[in-house]
């Protein structure tokens, strides 16, 4: 049995949660606003509703991974020896990309959307200037920079100290060659996973950020606008996935400590994270699905793939999790059920992206809020849901380990809330109500109200849990 | 092994070949490019022994090249200057500029790589290789698919072949750097031992 | 000397070479170094004679002082020069809607004078829309086409279907008959407005 044997940079780590925390608190509350103004309940001009759509997406896949580059760092700095300057270096290139992010929007009137889709950025209409377009685009790159690096130091220490890649991937253990007692931990080999595509994408996601940007400034050298898209969708697919599949490395190593009972990696555990790691790179084409001038192949490709990559999640985290659930003992606190919650968010959020991802369904549905509806149960009912869960198991030391009253009532208010919130926008996208859209007819109105209703109810819950983290972190200090 | 000698040799070899087929190679941008430049490269890579005492101390493991940065920026600064296209045109109009390509891309791109590399952090290295495949890839992006003719000095359809040849190498490289990766490293595997306790 | 200063000074050397050769991040290609040299040294045009596609003749340099616009092709083409017909039947709408007519006059002079006949340059005329008032197909004589493109600075390649593979781009020719700036082929717009400048700094200048 392998058993971490270093300690974890815990105050850089709780550090950092901090600065997601407070982040995913901004964002929400930026989305709050949107609905409001969807809602007709206040005043937005259309101009700046999509500044602060493209603020809300970029700083929430930035949040979101932020908090799974952490869990992934943190866990792993357990098992190996990380070089911790490496992570400050991330951190710092991360928050100066965020600089040029927030910059690009607040300062250029940058409107154009997370995924930067050629040719908006270039051709704003007036809207914004070039070096608004540039400077966006210069702190994603910045931001895949840091990625970047930090993936090369887990990666290469992951390499070095399990054997090469495929030991790190439990290879052995599916060949038999090695048993599941003497196989590398669960969060080893979804790190090893993640790291691998993740540095795949950032590598596409370079390539088309750097021609991006040189078109801006020369326009005679062309982008091709398909395959552009096709980089842009296979590198935001990859990056946003990679942040909960970061994230669930927290529930295969805090669960346990819950439990008692160890998690393995079982042979189907790492046949299932070998088949995660070509089906996160391979799906990506249904995101494709209206682009009639796509391949046919790759269109089925990314239909196929869509069924199948819901597979290996829901059988190995989230059957197993109930499997292994069912015979333990678990404690529960605020911890434990942020963290079971995450999964099963995640796996509830798996189904309409199945459903869209169906080619038929695709065509009218893919334009309305049904998508946001997916991947909000997604990331706000998962990895964000586990990111808090985290940061609830960093504090645990410092308060009792009981449920206590105002946990569950965080928990509660924010579970109610993240479920009618979501539900709206499948409900909206159900009656083909479009995303994306920052006027909204009357009839649509009231599903943007009640949503607007449950989104306070989301940001009551999440300020419970980050006051809660904050104390925490205040008391653990001074003991 | 190969020695000290034997490098010398065929370094001068290849560098010997690359001035005779000056002509055909420099006919196509795809050989001038990407095998004209890259000959010239090794010529300076071999060039040099790590651990030859005839250059002196100060040269290869000098305090002013501590950890591989300067000789490391002197070959980025050279290689961005040879990616201009307009050098590329430069160096075929003008022999003048044929001579600075003959002399600095194998003394300012190949030496200082073979003096640079050994000493650069592992994820720096790991980082520019990353770098690497991906500007490739935003070179072949653009060669295939820039309606306008890059240089002057070469056809439109050879232009689009550069860029798959860029696409292709950096595929190449890809799949070079990374299959060993895979490979098990058994000396190492006493950590694994360790950890298994 | 340590690590750190010698990393700086490298950074100082090559960045400052990057500028100086690509004319301070400006032109990284020749054709953009070419672009760049005329809008600065202005220099003045061979007046040499040309054939137009009715059959008469005229000089490059106006004696009116129009504004010339010029672009090189040749008729049998398959590609860029089509795009650049197109591009060009624009520039000439845009102009008589402007009422510049009187002021600008229009040549797609053919690098291929051996070839494209008067037969030849009026067809590409007619496929275009060519009103041989404002726009005409020229072509010049044999012995003049080398110093034109060499003044130009266009730079023509045989391809290998029998073809030439040629940079194809805007030229604008002041009233002095000097090059005074050159522009994408599909810039229109922007060819334009700079028509317009360029007339308008003779009026200041009277």
């Amino acid at each position: 049995m392998i058993k971490p044997s270093h300690e974890p940079h815990s105050n850089l780590i709780k550090f950092t949660m901090l600065l997601a925390g407070a982040v995913l608190l901004l964002m929400m509350i930026i989305g709050l606003l949107m609905r409001a103004a969807q809602g007709d309940l206040i005043e937005i001009d259309a101009a700046i509703f999509y500044q602060l759509m493209t603020a809300h997406g970029a700083g929430m896949v930035g949040a979101a991974s932020l908090t799974g580059a952490a869990i992934m760092w943190y866990f792993v700095s357990r098992y190996v020896h990380l070089v911790q300057e490496v992570f400050v270096v991330f951190l710092t290139l991360f928050l100066f990309g965020v600089l040029f992010i927030l910059g690009s929007i607040s300062l250029g009137q940058f409107g154009a959307g997370w995924t930067f889709l050629f040719p908006l950025p270039a051709i704003s209409g007036g809207a914004w200037e070039t070096g608004a377009a540039a400077a966006f685009i210069i702190g994603l790159i910045l931001i895949g920079v840091g990625f970047l690096l930090m993936n090369l130091e887990i990666g290469r220490k992951l390499i070095s100290t399990f054997d090469g890649i495929g030991g790190a991937l439990a290879w052995p253990v599916i060949s038999g060659k090695v048993a599941p007692d003497d196989a590398p931990p669960p969060a080893i080999v979804a790190s090893m996973a993640t790291i691998i595509f993740n540095t795949i994408g950032i590598v596409v996601g370079a390539a088309v950020l750097v021609s991006s940007l040189i078109n801006l400034y020369v326009p005679s050298f062309e982008v091709d606008a398909l395959l552009a898209k096709n980089m842009i969708y296979f590198f935001g697919h990859v990056f946003i996935n990679a942040t909960i599949y970061m994230a669930v490395v927290a529930v295969y190593e805090i669960i346990p400590e819950y439990t008692g009972k160890p998690w393995k990696t079982s042979r189907i555990f790492a046949i299932a994270w070998s088949a995660i790691l070509l089906f996160v790179m391979a799906v990506y084409p249904h995101h494709l699905l209206q682009d009639t001038v796509m391949p046919a192949w790759a269109l089925i490709m990314g239909q196929i793939v869509s069924y199948l990559s819901g597979i290996p999640l829901l059988t190995v985290t989230a059957f197993s999790l109930c499997v292994y659930l069912r015979g333990s003992n678990i404690k529960w606190d605020l911890a434990s059920a942020l963290l079971v919650l995450g999964v099963a968010g995640w796996s509830v959020g798996v189904v309409p992206a199945i459903i869209d991802g169906m080619i038929s369904v695709n065509k009218i549905m893919h334009n309305t809020q049904w998508v946001p509806g997916h991947f909000h149960i997604y990331l706000l009912l998962g990895e964000v849901a586990m990111s808090f869960g985290f940061m609830a198991y960093l504090i645990k030391e410092a308060k009792s380990s009981e449920f206590q009253m105002i946990d569950k009532t965080a928990f509660g208010v924010y579970l109610a809330g993240g479920i009618g919130f979501t539900l709206m926008f499948l409900v909206s996208g159900a009656m083909s109500v479009p995303r994306r859209w920052a006027v909204h007819a009357e009839e649509w109105m009231l599903q943007d109200r009640i949503a607007t209703a449950f989104a306070l109810l989301v940001i009551v819950g999440a300020l419970i849990f980050v006051a809660r983290y904050i104390i925490g972190i205040a008391t653990y200090r001074r003991t | 092994m190969i020695d000290g000698k034997m490098k010398l040799l065929i370094s001068s070899l290849i560098f010997t070949f690359c001035v005779l087929s000056k002509g055909a190679l420099e006919k196509l941008p795809l050989t001038h490019i990407l095998v004209q430049l890259p000959l010239l490269i090794c010529v300076g890579y071999l060039l040099v022994e790590d651990k030859s005492q005839k250059i002196g101390e100060w040269y290869i493991g000098g305090e002013w090249n501590k950890g591989g940065y300067a000789s490391l920026l002197i070959a980025i600064f050279t290689i961005a200057f040879w990616m201009l296209p307009r050098s590329i045109d430069a160096a075929i109009s003008s022999g003048t500029m044929e001579l600075l390509k003959f002399l600095t891309v194998p003394l300012l791109i190949g030496v200082p790589l073979k003096l640079g590399w050994h000493r650069t952090h592992p994820i720096l290295k790991g980082f520019l290789k990353a770098q690497a495949i991906s500007m490739l890839g935003v070179a072949a992006f653009i060669y295939i698919h820039a309606p306008i003719r890059i240089c002057n000095s070469y056809l439109e359809n050879a232009q689009q072949d550069l860029g798959y040849g860029f696409l292709y190498t950096s595929i190449a490289l890809a799949v070079i750097w990374s299959a060993p990766l895979f490979l098990s490293q058994s000396a190492k595997s006493f950590h694994l031992q360790i950890l298994r306790g | 000397m340590s690590a750190f200063k010698v990393n700086i000074v490298i950074i100082l050397i090559g960045s400052l070479i990057l500028w100086f050769t690509t004319d301070g991040l400006q032109a990284l290609t020749s054709e953009g170094a070419r672009r760049i040299e005329i809008t600065k040294l202005k220099p003045v045009m061979p007046n040499i004679t040309l054939e137009t596609m009715s059959g008469a003749y005229t000089k490059l340099k106006s004696e009116n002082g129009y504004v010339t616009v010029v672009d090189f092709i040749y008729t049998t083409c398959p590609f860029i020069c089509q795009v650049g017909g197109d591009n060009f039947a624009r520039l000439q709408a845009e102009i008589n809607e402007s009422n510049l007519d009187n002021k600008v006059r229009i040549f797609s002079i053919s690098f291929d004078p051996l070839k494209d006949n008067i037969e030849e340059l009026s067809y590409y005329g007619k496929r275009h829309n060519a009103d041989g008032k404002v726009w005409a197909i020229v072509r010049p004589k044999i012995e003049d086409l080398p110093r034109l493109l060499k003044a130009f600075g266009v730079v023509v390649i045989p391809d290998e279907e029998g073809g030439y593979v040629h940079n194809s781009a805007i030229h604008i020719i002041d009233q002095q008959g000097r090059l005074s700036s050159i522009l994408d082929s599909n810039d229109v717009q922007g060819a334009v407005k700079t028509i317009k400048r360029t007339l308008q700094l003779r009026r200041v200048r009277q």
